[in-house]
């Protein structure tokens, strides 16, 4: 699982990692991508999301961490994400 | 500003800006230290409000040191900087220290004879503003507020804008007396707790699917005072949603499919407000409720500008600038609420992708909508536009088609919510309670994705949530609202 949540510098190219959007595999160029990096992969690799979807990763605790499109996480076999329509109705 | 002296006088303090100062304040040494707050001051027609905007701490010997008359006082170069900050800044000053015990305190005389002493030069140098003391307790606050002119009143309460919303008093209220209609609800928070709900009011905006079932659980509370904003009228689809809506609210023999154009448009026009048909669920539920119906749009600054009294706010309105507004309402104005929807997702193809209701506790510093992305400016941007503009732009490819919207997936969210609101409202909840967003996915296949706890994210310097933003500043900055 990932640490914390920094504020993207520089990603640079790193190995090939399956990680887990919506509950679907997703691989990426890990270790360290962004948030948007991330939607834009999973919806390249036919994950039934948008680009301004609410992206979250699942923590170690079973609790969720909002992940902004800017903000760099670090991925790994084990992450997992969910993505979900921002504009809710009422 | 005019301020009268016989108006109730309260301080609002955001959770982050409290806790710093209470760690401050004691720190478990059982000894006296000083502090100054510089706050905003908001008239509203509920009294005057203090919203608690700077904190400068002082340092125990340097800027907090053995008093020349009592035990403890402010340096005088520590009190003239913070007072020109506060004048800059356009803040009320508020010299802040503690003293020993519990659930009540006041000031000695030797802290109201340097009030007297000392103030109404403090007073002069900050020109039309407020200058005050305030004593604390670990649960009790006390207050003297010299106001422009020679008005001097005490403070009423201060409010602790957290988990639970922790209200402090020089001393306890006497008990209240009780109400028979309450007796079953009022065994979980008592008289006290009921006579709170009498208290408060509450803005509601939207009154839709969810909002009215809001309003709904609110009266039958026992919430004293409402304030509900809508711009809508019912309509035949509306029916299986909105609580009180009858079919005859959507004058059926008029806007039936069958009827000519000009009478289907014309039934739509005579059609019932949903604020009036919220406020005949509310006054059903409870004859006493004060209501205000306001059959318009938050974005709307008059509009908006209703609701700065109020003591929570719930959003259930679906547009990205009712979104903007209430979260500048939340954090400029020191007003807790929360942010309620469902949605059921749909894919090209039309087939249901993900089906979940949302409660999002919005409080000052935490769970600004802006931080979290869930105002999107591109969508900020077309709704300002006309439908005639979107239309000729095509953002909209079918404006007749509706998003899917089910009764019991606003009832979710909205039951987490008011339950929220009731447990902090009441105190409840424990002091180490942690908030967090939710997200209820019932068609999920695992069960622990059913429920899903959400930390929301927070950007330091958000011109939204942040005291180098909107944090606090109450009329001082325009909300972001139409004229």
């Amino acid at each position: 699982m990932t640490s914390t949540v920094e504020q993207a510098t520089q990603v640079g190219a790193g190995h090939q990692v399956t990680i887990t959007v919506n509950t679907k595999a997703v691989t990426v160029t890990g270790p360290r991508l962004t948030g948007l990096q991330i939607k834009e992969a999973a919806i390249a690799q036919g994950v039934q999301i948008e680009l301004d979807f609410l992206l979250s990763e699942e923590l170690p605790s079973g609790e969720t961490r909002i992940v902004g499109d800017a903000d760099e996480v670090t991925v790994n076999k084990h992450s997992k994400f969910t993505a979900v329509a921002g504009d809710d109705n009422s | 500003m005019a301020s009268s002296p016989m108006s109730t006088w309260t301080l609002r303090l955001p959770a982050d800006l409290a806790r710093q100062l209470m760690t401050h304040l004691f720190p478990g040494d059982g000894d006296e230290h000083g502090a100054v707050i510089g706050a905003t001051v908001v008239q509203t027609d509920r009294g005057s409000r203090l919203l608690a905007r700077r904190l400068y701490l002082a340092r125990d010997g340097i800027d907090y040191v053995a008093g020349q008359r009592g035990y403890r006082m402010l340096t005088p170069t520590f009190v003239r900087d913070r007072v020109l900050q506060c004048r800059n800044e356009g803040l009320a000053y508020l010299a802040v220290h503690c003293h020993g015990g519990t659930t009540s305190v006041g000031f000695s005389p030797a802290d109201l004879a340097s009030h007297e002493r000392g103030y109404p030069a403090l007073r002069d140098i900050l020109g039309d503003g407020v200058v005050g003391g305030l004593v604390f307790t670990p649960q009790a606050v006390a207050g003297d507020l010299w106001l422009p002119g020679e008005g001097r009143v005490e403070l009423d309460h201060a409010l602790v804008a957290s988990w639970p919303l922790h209200a402090m008093r020089a001393a306890p209220l006497p008990a209240p007396t009780t109400d028979l209609t309450y007796d079953r609800q009022s065994r979980l928070f008592g008289d006290r707790g009921q006579a709170i709900l009498a208290g408060q009011k509450v803005g509601v905006i939207g009154v839709g699917g969810a909002g009215s079932l809001i309003v709904e659980y609110l009266a039958r509370l026992g919430v004293g005072h409402l304030v509900i904003i809508d711009p809508d009228r019912i309509d035949r689809t509306n029916l299986p949603r909105v609580v009180g809506s009858r079919l005859s609210d959507a004058r059926p023999w008029l806007t039936d499919p069958a009827r000519p154009e000009l009478l289907r448009a014309l039934g739509t026009r005579l059609a019932t407000p949903k604020v009036r048909v919220s406020r005949r669920v509310a006054r059903q539920a409870n004859p006493k409720i004060k209501i205000e119906t306001l059959q318009d749009d938050v974005t709307r600054d008059d509009v908006a500008l209703r609701l700065i009294d109020c003591d929570y706010l719930f959003l259930a309105a679906d547009s990205m600038q009712a979104r903007l507004v209430f979260n500048a309402l939340v954090h400029q104005y020191l007003i807790p609420g929360v942010q309620v929807g469902a949605k059921v997702q749909v894919s090209r193809d039309g087939s249901v992708t993900d089906i979940f209701s949302v409660v999002r506790p919005v409080a000052p510093g935490f769970g600004c909508l802006w931080c979290n992305q869930l105002v999107n400016p591109a969508k900020l941007q077309e709704e300002a536009l006309t439908a005639e503009q979107l239309r000729r732009q095509r953002y909209v490819q079918d404006e007749n088609v509706h998003a899917p919207s089910v009764i019991s997936l606003n009832a979710v969210a909205v039951a987490h919510a008011v339950d929220d609101y009731l447990l902090r409202v009441t105190g409840l909840l424990p002091v180490t309670y942690e908030p967090r967003w939710r997200e209820f996915h019932p068609a999920a296949p695992a069960p622990l994705d059913r429920v899903r706890s959400q930390i929301p994210r927070k950007e330091e310097d958000c011109s939204e949530c942040s005291d180098a933003g909107r944090l606090g500043l109450g009329t001082r900055r325009r909300l972001p609202t139409r004229s």
